[in-house]
């Protein structure tokens, strides 16, 4: 593969690439956090950094600025790949547990009162109350649905668990799978730590099912996964993102690619206005429009200069694309007065102090 | 080279084997996104004589200004195969290229941490340095009712056909509230500064920059903190956030110095952290015993030393949190 940052290499997969918006689609795909992995522009250092974590099998670690797009990737190689797409966003609540599966107690346990006097009694099945978690669904998806029931089982079997995203993973391969495990430096440090066995071994226990152990591990269904040039490589990609509000530990560090998402220039700017923006024949992104989005990028790169100065928060691609959306359906011009200002204010410094 | 950098050699072979980078540059970010600073090999054949034009011979130089050696010696490449010139190169240049790569003596880059601090002082640090993340961690912790359902207690309560007024849960360790943290620069204090330096460096990096308040003071922080450079009157953190001060109670400083906190007004601290339901835990540069057998009571006092670990710390935190 070659490109215009002369990397050159034998590529796993082929350029990842977004698709024209029509003029039809819905406004709510037009978000600038999109999840739909539909566009996305990205420097091909990305790209290499992903078919190295394809390669190797290790989890892709996506630093950057908030609001530099980290968690708009993950879908957008899902997309490209056909691979499915399952997302968990951390909290400072959250722990490693949550992301396997969880046990519904106080489901069972309302199960177990409701039983009227004199109704025969039917054991409780622990299948019934167990909820997969997205690494679950990632690692073994049949597995998932049937909550690690079995035929073996001595329970009944139990209803079928509902997938994430399911309308779009129906269509995705079904042996191959991305999950992005979002902002996992809010979570507590336990959590990355906890999560170094199953992402390094690819599977788990599960301990809550008494009626037999239940194993969760990576499904292997035929031929290892090939690339286009017939390498091997993972059905698994693990990305997560990091917005550095801590650190994340080191032994969880040394087993992630690592790559940082640069802020992007005035002209990249730009071109990912005019991704998310142009939606010909109706809806095009005009000169006038370029003209617009190239002086708030102007705009927002002087206030990231300055605002770094005084170590304040940096308005990011985000903010770029919330002040280029307003700009254009008000239609607002460059330096328009008050409004332009109001423009810039609300989207761009948000609530701190102009500059 | 470490275990830990083991695994990361491995990758970079996988990686390198299946990607296959053509040139020098794509080498070079390719390692760096796996963790290595990768740098060409310096070709040492005897360039082809043929086709070359005859080149200016460099003027002489002593011995001593010679280049120096690469760390790695290639052996002595056998005499050439008179037939080897016949058969394609191209698949003997790809093996050339891989075996030229000298592992061994690849630079590793440092971990990728976020801020890239140094922690190092020419003082070897107080706390062990293996353990101090986790104390650190231990420190701005505190237990909160969020893990999982308590179902002991609520079978309990149920057995008792007591109303469940609310789903009980199992207590949790967590650093979600974040850390109010308060360093003493009294001149008992002075030598420690550095540390001090590292350690607040330290909290940020394990608790989070904006969950982490950070406050100087003098003697107590009652009499007022500085912020930003300026003094202004001590305000406590939201309810529920754990106050951590690294101070040395006055048993530091010198006997001249007469403005040293009496234990009274850091019991006043205590209480008036208490009724926010804010907790005080005290790092000290001293012996715990030497601290005011009041203030011990009521506060866990973790003695800043290579002899403290997260597990003392937790346990002394569970005497005060309960």
């Amino acid at each position: 593969m070659a490109n215009e940052s002369t990397l050159i290499y034998k590529s796993l997969i082929e350029p990842l690439r977004s698709e024209s918006l029509d003029a039809v689609a819905s406004e709510e795909l037009d978000t600038p956090d999109r999840r739909d992995g539909r566009i996305y522009d990205y420097d091909p250092k990305l790209q290499l950094a992903v078919e190295i974590a394809l390669a190797t099998g290790r989890p892709l670690l996506l630093r950057g600025d908030p609001g530099s797009g980290k968690s708009s990737v993950a879908s957008f190689i899902a997309r490209n790949l056909n691979y499915r797409y399952y997302e968990a966003v951390i909290t400072g609540q959250s722990s490693a547990q949550d992301l396997l599966w969880r046990y519904d107690l106080v489901h069972r346990l309302a199960d177990a009162q409701s039983m009227a006097p004199g109704e025969q009694r039917r054991p409780l099945s622990d299948y019934d109350y167990i909820e997969p978690g997205v690494l679950w669904w990632v690692f073994d998806r049949s597995s998932a649905k049937a909550r690690g029931w079995t035929p073996q089982s001595a329970m009944p079997q139990p209803r079928e668990a509902a997938e994430p995203n399911r309308v779009i993973n129906e269509t995705r391969l079904d042996d191959c799978a991305v999950v992005l495990i979002d902002e996992l430096d809010k979570a507590d440090p336990d959590m990355p730590n906890a999560l170094l066995v199953p992402l390094g071994s690819m599977a788990f226990p599960v301990n809550d099912i008494r009626d037999r152990p239940v194993q969760v591990a990576l499904e292997r269904k035929g031929e290892v996964k090939k690339g286009i040039a017939g390498q091997e490589m993972s059905r698994l990609l693990v990305v997560i993102t990091t917005n550095e509000e801590r650190e994340l530990p080191p032994a969880f560090l040394r087993r992630c690619i690592v790559h940082k998402l640069e802020h992007p220039g005035a002209e990249r700017l730009v071109r990912i206005a005019r991704l998310h923006f142009n939606r010909p024949p109706a809806r095009p992104f005009t000169d006038e429009h370029s003209t617009l989005a190239l002086a708030i990028a102007q705009r927002l790169e002087k206030l990231r200069e300055t605002r770094a100065e005084r170590r304040q928060r940096l308005p990011g691609t985000a903010e770029f694309l919330d002040a280029v959306r307003a700009a254009i359906s008000l239609n607002i011009e460059v330096e328009g007065g008050a409004t332009w200002d109001a423009i810039v204010n609300t989207t761009l410094l948000k609530d701190e102090a102009p500059v | 080279m470490s275990r830990n950098q083991q695994i990361w050699l491995g990758e970079l072979i996988r990686c390198w084997k299946a990607l296959a980078p053509a040139d020098d540059n794509t080498r070079k970010t390719l390692a760096g996104l796996v963790g290595f600073a990768w740098q060409p090999p310096v070709d040492q054949r005897e360039p082809e004589a043929t086709p070359a034009p005859e080149p200016e011979l460099p003027p002489p130089v002593a011995p001593s200004a010679a280049p120096p050696q690469p760390m790695t010696q290639k052996p002595k490449e056998p005499p050439p195969n008179p037939q080897a010139s016949e058969l394609p190169r191209v698949a003997i240049e790809e093996e050339a290229q891989l075996q030229a790569a000298e592992w061994d003596s690849v630079e590793v880059l440092n971990p990728p941490q976020p801020h890239n601090r140094q922690y190092n002082n020419l003082l070897p640090p107080l706390f062990r340095p293996l353990w101090s993340r986790t104390i650190v961690t231990t420190l701005a912790s505190r237990r909160l009712p969020i893990g999982f359902v308590d179902a002991e207690r609520l079978v309990s309560t149920m057995a008792a056909a007591r109303p469940v007024e609310r789903i009980p849960r199992q207590p949790r360790w967590t650093t979600m509230k974040g850390v109010q943290l308060l360093l003493d620069k009294t001149p008992g204090m002075a030598p420690f500064l550095s540390d001090q330096a590292a350690l607040a460096a330290l909290f940020d990096d394990c608790v989070g920059g904006e969950a982490l308040e950070r406050l100087h003071f003098f003697d107590s922080p009652l009499r007022g903190v500085v912020i930003g450079g300026k003094k202004a009157a001590y305000r406590p953190p939201q309810p529920g956030v754990p106050v951590v001060a690294v101070t040395d109670l006055g048993l530091g400083a010198p006997e001249s110095h007469f403005n040293r906190a009496a234990p009274g007004e850091w019991l006043s601290l205590v209480q008036l952290l208490a009724a926010r339901d804010s907790t005080l835990t005290i790092l000290l540069p001293w012996p715990a015993a030497a601290a005011d057998p009041g203030l011990q009571r009521c506060t866990a006092i973790v003695e800043w030393d290579r002899s403290t670990s997260a597990t003392l710390v937790r346990r002394l935190l569970e005497r005060i949190c309960g």
